[in-house]
C-alpha cells in the first residue's frame, strides 16, 4: 500500500538518488530492483536461463556442432534422428543438429540487432513525441499510425522482393519497419510522466528539455523500454523465420531456424524432422524472450507489483 | 461527439494520401525495370520494349506516374502489369476467401481471447492462470508457417482428417458451406492462435487493471455482491479496451494470410500479394497495400468511435 501511494518517487529513482535524501529503509523498496528479486520472479528465472543457455549455445557453435553444418553427404539424405545424427539429416544429407547450433548464432544475432535498431528509433521518436507534444507529436504520430496501417508482412517480402536480402539489409529492414509499436508505447509512458511533480521539479529548477529527457524521463520509461525491447526481439524472430519461409529471409546455405524449417516443407511427408526441431528452436526462444518481458514487466512496473 | 468523428474522418484522407505516395515510393524508387519482369529482353527489341514502357506509362516522370496511377485506381480501371486485368477486379475475385477466413479468425480469436482472459483474471496466479498464460505464450512464440506445416503433418498426413490445400473440393464450384468448411479449419486454426494469444492476454491485464481500481473499492465497499462487482463493473469495462485491438490486429492478420494462403492454396488476397511482389506486379501490390490500410483506419476509427460511445471520460476529455 505504501507503494501506490509514492509513485513519483518509485518511478524516477534518478531524482531519489540526486536531490532527496531517503532512509535506508525506504531505499529497500525503490524501483530499482535488486536481482535477487528479479530471479525471484519465476518467469525472469526460466526465460533468462533459457537464453542464457541459447546465447551460450549461438557463442560456442564452433565448438559445440559435432559436424560441419554445410558438409553435404547425399548418401545420408534424409536420414531419420538416430545416435550419428541426433536430429536426423537434412535434404542435402547435411547434419542438423550442426545447422541447427550454428543457426541458433545467425538468428539470434540477426533479431538483436535487429531490435536495437528498432528500440533506438522507437524510444527517441517515442521520448520526443511524448514530451514535446504539439506538431512534433503530430508528425510522428501520423507516421507511426501510417506505418501501422500497413500490413508490415506484406510492407516486408515487397521491400526484401525488390532490394534483396543481403544479412545487413535484412537487418536494416527488419528494424526500421518493427519501430512505430515501441514509439507508441514509449510516448504513452512519457505521456504519463510528464505532469508528474518531479518533472516539474526539474524544470522549475532551470533543467533544460533535454537534461530533463535524460535524467528524469529517461529513467521513468526505462523499465517500459526494456519490457518492449525484450518483446520484440520475439517478434523480429517470428518475422524472420516468416520471411525465411518465402525465400526472403537470409539465403541458403547460411543456416537459419527459419530457413531451415521451411526447406524441410518439401518433404513433410516423408521426413518430418526438417521441419519440426528448427521450429521447436524458434518456439522456445520466442517464448523464453517473452517470458522474460512478461516477468521484468510484473518486477519493473511499480503498479503491478505485489500482485 | 459527432464532430470528433467528422474530424477524425477527415483525418483519413492526408493519412491515405501519404500511405499511397509511400507504397509508390518503396516500389517505384526501386532499381530495376519491371517491364524486365514482364517480357524477355532478349526477345525484344528495344523499339518493342520502349514500346512497352510508354504503353504502361513508365516513360512518364514519376509524380505524373503516381498521379496516372492514382486517378485509375480511384476510377477502378487501374490495370495488372502482369495479366492486363483491372485490378480491382482481381481484388475482388479474391476477396470471399479472405474476408472469410479473416471473419472466421476474428470471431474465434476475440471470443475465445475474452473468455480466456476473463477466467484468467478472475483467479490470478492460480495454476489454471498459468497454464492459460503458458498457452497464451505459445500462441505468441509459434511461427505461423510452422504452425501450418505442423498441423498439416499431424492432421493432414498422419490422420488424413482434413484436406491439405484448395478452397473447396476440385471440379465444384460457388460457396457451399459445407464443402468449404473442412478446407478452412486448419487455416482458421493456425490465425486465430496468435490472436487468440494477443486477445487473452489483453484481456487478462485489462481486467487485473480494472480490478485493482478506486471505483472496484468502492462498489465492494457499498456492499454489492462479488458477481455484481465483477459482472457489472470489472467485465464491462475491461473488456473495452479489448475493442481497440480490432484495427491495430488486422494489418497482422493480413500479413498472417500471405502465408496461409501460400501453404495451404488458398485462393485469397495474401497470395496475390505475393505472386504480384515477386513478378512485380506494382498496381496490384499498391492496390493491395492501401486496401489494407483503409481497412486497418476503418477499423481504428470504428474502434475509437465505440471506445468514445462507451466512455465517458475519453468524451470529456476531448
Amino acid at each position: 500500500m505504501t507503494q501506490a501511494t509514492a509513485p513519483s518517487s518509485t518511478m524516477a529513482p534518478a531524482v531519489n538518488r540526486t536531490r532527496v535524501n531517503w532512509g535506508d529503509a525506504q531505499r529497500k523498496r525503490s524501483a530499482i530492483p535488486t536481482w535477487r528479486r528479479l530471479l525471484g520472479n519465476r518467469r525472469i528465472a526460466i526465460g533468462a536461463a533459457v537464453l542464457i543457455t541459447m546465447y551460450l549455445i549461438g557463442l560456442l557453435a564452433p565448438w559445440l556442432s559435432p559436424a560441419d553444418p554445410n558438409a553435404q553427404i547425399l548418401l545420408n539424405r534424409l536420414r531419420p534422428p538416430s545416435t550419428a545424427h541426433p536430429l536426423g539429416t537434412d535434404s542435402l544429407g547435411r547434419d542438423i543438429l550442426s545447422r541447427a547450433i550454428w543457426a541458433t548464432r545467425i538468428s539470434l544475432s540477426v533479431s538483436l540487432v535487429a531490435m536495437l535498431i528498432t528500440i533506438c528509433v522507437g524510444s527517441i521518436l517515442g521520448l520526443l513525441a511524448g514530451f514535446l507534444g504539439g506538431a512534433v507529436d503530430m508528425v510522428i504520430m501520423r507516421l507511426t499510425d501510417m506505418l501501422m496501417a500497413f500490413p508490415i508482412f506484406i510492407l516486408l517480402i515487397t521491400i526484401v522482393a525488390i532490394y534483396g536480402s543481403g544479412l545487413g539489409l535484412l537487418i536494416l529492414f527488419l528494424g526500421f519497419t518493427a519501430w512505430p509499436l515501441a514509439a507508441r508505447t514509449i510516448r504513452a509512458e512519457v505521456l504519463s510522466l510528464k505532469h508528474r511533480d518531479f518533472i516539474d521539479a526539474a524544470r522549475i529548477n532551470g533543467a533544460s528539455t533535454a537534461r530533463i529527457l535524460w535524467f528524469h524521463v529517461l529513467p521513468g520509461v526505462l523499465s517500459v523500454i526494456v519490457v518492449t525491447a525484450t518483446l520484440r526481439v520475439a517478434t523480429v524472430i517470428l518475422i524472420e523465420s516468416g520471411l525465411s519461409y518465402f525465400g526472403l529471409g537470409v539465403t541458403p546455405p547460411t543456416p537459419t531456424w527459419g530457413n531451415m524449417a521451411s526447406e524441410g516443407r518439401l518433404y513433410l511427408d516423408t521426413a518430418w524432422w526438417i521441419t519440426t526441431f528448427p521450429g521447436v528452436l524458434i518456439v522456445i526462444t520466442v517464448l523464453a524472450y517473452n517470458l522474460l518481458g512478461d516477468g521484468l514487466r510484473d518486477e519493473l512496473d511499480p503498479r503491478r507489483r505485489g500482485r | 461527439m459527432s464532430r470528433h468523428i467528422l474530424r477524425r474522418i477527415i483525418l483519413l484522407i492526408p493519412m491515405l494520401i501519404g500511405i499511397s505516395i509511400m507504397s509508390y515510393g518503396i516500389i517505384r524508387l526501386a532499381p530495376g525495370d519491371p517491364t524486365r519482369m514482364l517480357a524477355d529482353p532478349e526477345m525484344l527489341t528495344t523499339e518493342q520494349m520502349e514500346a512497352l514502357r510508354v504503353q504502361l506509362g513508365l516513360d512518364q516522370p514519376i509524380q505524373i506516374q503516381y498521379l496516372r496511377t492514382m486517378q485509375s485506381l480511384l476510377t477502378g480501371d487501374l490495370l495488372s502489369f502482369k495479366t492486363r486485368q483491372p485490378v480491382m477486379e482481381m481484388i475482388a475475385e479474391r476477396l470471399p476467401t479472405t474476408a472469410g477466413l479473416t471473419a472466421g479468425v476474428l470471431i474465434v480469436g476475440f471470443s475465445l481471447g475474452m473468455v480466456v482472459g476473463v477466467l484468467q483474471a478472475l483467479r490470478p496466479s492460480t495454476r489454471l492462470d498459468e497454464a492459460l498464460t503458458f498457452f497464451s505464450l505459445f500462441g505468441f512464440a509459434v511461427p505461423t508457417f510452422w504452425l501450418a506445416l505442423m498441423l498439416i503433418l499431424i492432421f493432414s498426413v498422419r490422420l488424413g482428417w482434413l484436406p491439405t490445400s484448395g478452397i473447396r473440393p476440385t471440379n465444384t464450384a460457388g460457396w457451399d458451406p459445407l464443402a468449404v468448411a473442412p478446407y478452412l479449419v486448419l487455416p482458421t486454426i493456425v490465425l486465430a492462435t496468435n490472436l487468440l494469444a494477443i486477445v487473452a492476454r489483453y484481456t487478462r491485464s485489462s481486467m487485473l487493471e480494472t480490478m485493482g481500481q478506486d471505483y472496484l473499492r468502492t462498489a465492494r465497499a457499498k456492499g454489492l455482491s462479488e458477481r455484481v462487482v465483477t459482472v457489472r463493473h470489472a467485465l464491462r469495462n475491461s473488456l473495452l479496451p479489448v475493442i481497440t485491438l480490432l484495427g491495430a490486429q488486422i494489418p497482422y492478420l493480413l500479413g498472417g494470410t500471405v502465408a496461409v494462403e501460400t501453404i495451404f492454396a488458398l485462393p485469397g488476397i495474401g497470395r496475390l500479394a505475393l505472386d504480384s511482389v515477386i513478378s512485380r506486379d506494382y498496381p496490384v501490390i499498391l492496390t493491395i497495400n492501401l486496401f489494407v490500410a483503409v481497412l486497418v483506419l476503418i477499423g481504428n476509427l470504428l474502434a475509437d468511435i465505440a471506445y468514445v460511445l462507451a466512455d465517458p471520460r475519453v468524451r470529456l476529455g476531448e
